[in-house]
C-alpha cells in the first residue's frame, strides 16, 4: 500500500477523472443553471439594478455594495439560518470538550512557545490582522468585507499568538471563554433586535428600507453629512461580533483541550 | 470561441480538483489528510459557483456601486457591467460555514488521537475490533 500507487487508488482516479469530464460536458450544455457569458442571470440583474438606484427607491438597499445588500437585505432569512449553522457547529465542538468549558486555565506556562523573533513577529502581525479585520467589518456596507470575512479574518489574529506564544498569552491577554461566549450571546441579541425592530412599525422582519406594503420608514441612510448604509452597518458589527468570538471560543476550547486542561471531570 | 475554450478549460481545472480531493477524503488513511482534501472540495466548489456569474465582457466591474453620488452614466455603466453578485454572496457565508465545519472535523480528529494515539483510520478500525481501551 505504502508507495506506490495501488490498484483501487488508479481505479478512483480515473473514476474521478472520466466523472469531471462528464461534468464539463454537462456544464457546457448549461447544466448547471447557468454558464458565463456576456449578460447575468435575471435575479442577479435585478439585484444590481435595485441596490443603489437613487432615481427610483421602491426595491433599493441603500448599499452600493451588492453583496452585502444581498446578505442582510434581499436575502436576509439564508444568513440568519446560516448563523444558526455556525452557531451549531461551535456548540458541537464545545460539547465535546470533556468536562464542559469551565476548564482552568491557571497554571504558569512563563517561557512557553517559540522564539523571540517570532513571538515579536506575531505580537505585531496581529495587531495588523486586527486592525484589518475591523476595517473589512465596519467598511463591509460600502467596499468588499461584512460581517462573516471580519470575523474569520479577526479569529486569525488569537490563532497566530496561541501559535507563536501560547493559548496561557492569550488568557492573560483577557481573552476569556466566558467573555467570548456573552460577547457572542450580545452580537446574537443585537442581530436579533436589528431584524425585528421593523415588526414594531408594522413591517416586514429583517425590512432595511422602505418597502411597498410595509408602514417601517426604513432605517437611516445618510445622517447629516455620514454614509450609514440602513441596517446593514448593525448587522455587520453584531455579524463581526458573532463571528470572531465564535472562532475565538473554538480556538481556546481546541488548544486547552490539546494541553489536557479541558476537564478535571 | 477563444472564450469558450476558456470557460471549458477553467471547468475542467475545477472539476478535476474536485475529483482529486474526492479521491483524497475516500482513499487517504489518516483523517487529517481526509479533512485537507475536504477543505480543497469546499473551495473548488465555491470557485466553480463564483465563476458561473462572471460575465464575459471585456472589462466586467465588481458588483459595488464605485460612488454614493451616482449619476444616470455611473449607473448605467454598473449595471451593465457588474458581474453576479449573487453566488458571491452565497460563497462568503459557505466559506465561513466551512471553517467552523473544518474546525468541528479537526475537533474530533484531536479527540480520536487523544484515545487511540493514531490519527490512521485502518489503525483506529483495528484497535476497536481488537478491543484494547
Amino acid at each position: 500500500m505504502r508507495g506506490g500507487i495501488s490498484r483501487s487508488s488508479a481505479a478512483i482516479i480515473s473514476l474521478a477523472i472520466a466523472l469531471s469530464l462528464i461534468l464539463v460536458y454537462f456544464a457546457a450544455k448549461g447544466g448547471l443553471g447557468g454558464h458565463p457569458s456576456a449578460s447575468i442571470v435575471g435575479i442577479g440583474q435585478f439585484i444590481v439594478n435595485n441596490t443603489y438606484n437613487v432615481f427610483n427607491r421602491t426595491y433599493w438597499a441603500g448599499s452600493p455594495e451588492a453583496v452585502t445588500s444581498i446578505i442582510w437585505d434581499y436575502r436576509g432569512f439564508d444568513t440568519i439560518f446560516e448563523t444558526t449553522v455556525l452557531f451549531a457547529a461551535v456548540m458541537a465542538a464545545l460539547l465535546l470538550v470533556p468536562g464542559g468549558i469551565r476548564g482552568r486555565v491557571q497554571g504558569a506556562g512563563k517561557d512557553e512557545g517559540l522564539t523571540l523573533i517570532v513571538k515579536t513577529a506575531s505580537k505585531i502581525i496581529s495587531c495588523i490582522v486586527v486592525v484589518l479585520a475591523l476595517n473589512l467589518a465596519l467598511r463591509g456596507y460600502i467596499s468588499p468585507g461584512g460581517g462573516f470575512a471580519g470575523g474569520s479574518s479577526y479569529a486569525i489574529a488569537p490563532l497566530l499568538l496561541i501559535a507563536g506564544l501560547s493559548v496561557f498569552y492569550l488568557v492573560r491577554l483577557g481573552y476569556r471563554l466566558s467573555r467570548a461566549i456573552g460577547l457572542r450571546t450580545l452580537g446574537l441579541v443585537g442581530l436579533v433586535v436589528v431584524s425585528s425592530l421593523p415588526l414594531l412599525y408594522m413591517g416586514y422582519i429583517i425590512q432595511n428600507q422602505a418597502k411597498p406594503g410595509s408602514m417601517f420608514p426604513g432605517y437611516p441612510v445618510f445622517l447629516g453629512p455620514l454614509y450609514l448604509g440602513g441596517s446593514l452597518i448593525y448587522m455587520n458589527v453584531f455579524e463581526f461580533l458573532v463571528v470572531s468570538m465564535e472562532f475565538i471560543i473554538i480556538f481556546i476550547a481546541m488548544f486547552l483541550l490539546d494541553r489536557g486542561c479541558g476537564g478535571s471531570a | 470561441m477563444l472564450s469558450g475554450i476558456l470557460v471549458l478549460y477553467v471547468y475542467l481545472t475545477l472539476f478535476l480538483t474536485g475529483g482529486i480531493s474526492v479521491y483524497g477524503v475516500v482513499a487517504k488513511r489518516n483523517i487529517v489528510k481526509k479533512i485537507i482534501a475536504l477543505t480543497i472540495f469546499n473551495d473548488a466548489v465555491n470557485t466553480i459557483a463564483i465563476f458561473i456569474g462572471y460575465r464575459l465582457i471585456p472589462r466586467p466591474l465588481p458588483p459595488i456601486m464605485p460612488t454614493i453620488y451616482p449619476n444616470r452614466q455611473v449607473y448605467s455603466a454598473f449595471i451593465s457591467s457588474s458581474v453576479d453578485p449573487l453566488p458571491q454572496a452565497l460563497v462568503i457565508t459557505a466559506i465561513v460555514i466551512g471553517v467552523a465545519v473544518t474546525c468541528f472535523l479537526a475537533f474530533l480528529a484531536i479527540r480520536l488521537y487523544d484515545r487511540f494515539g493514531t490519527t490512521d483510520y485502518q489503525e483506529i478500525k483495528r484497535l476497536v475490533r481488537g478491543g484494547k481501551r
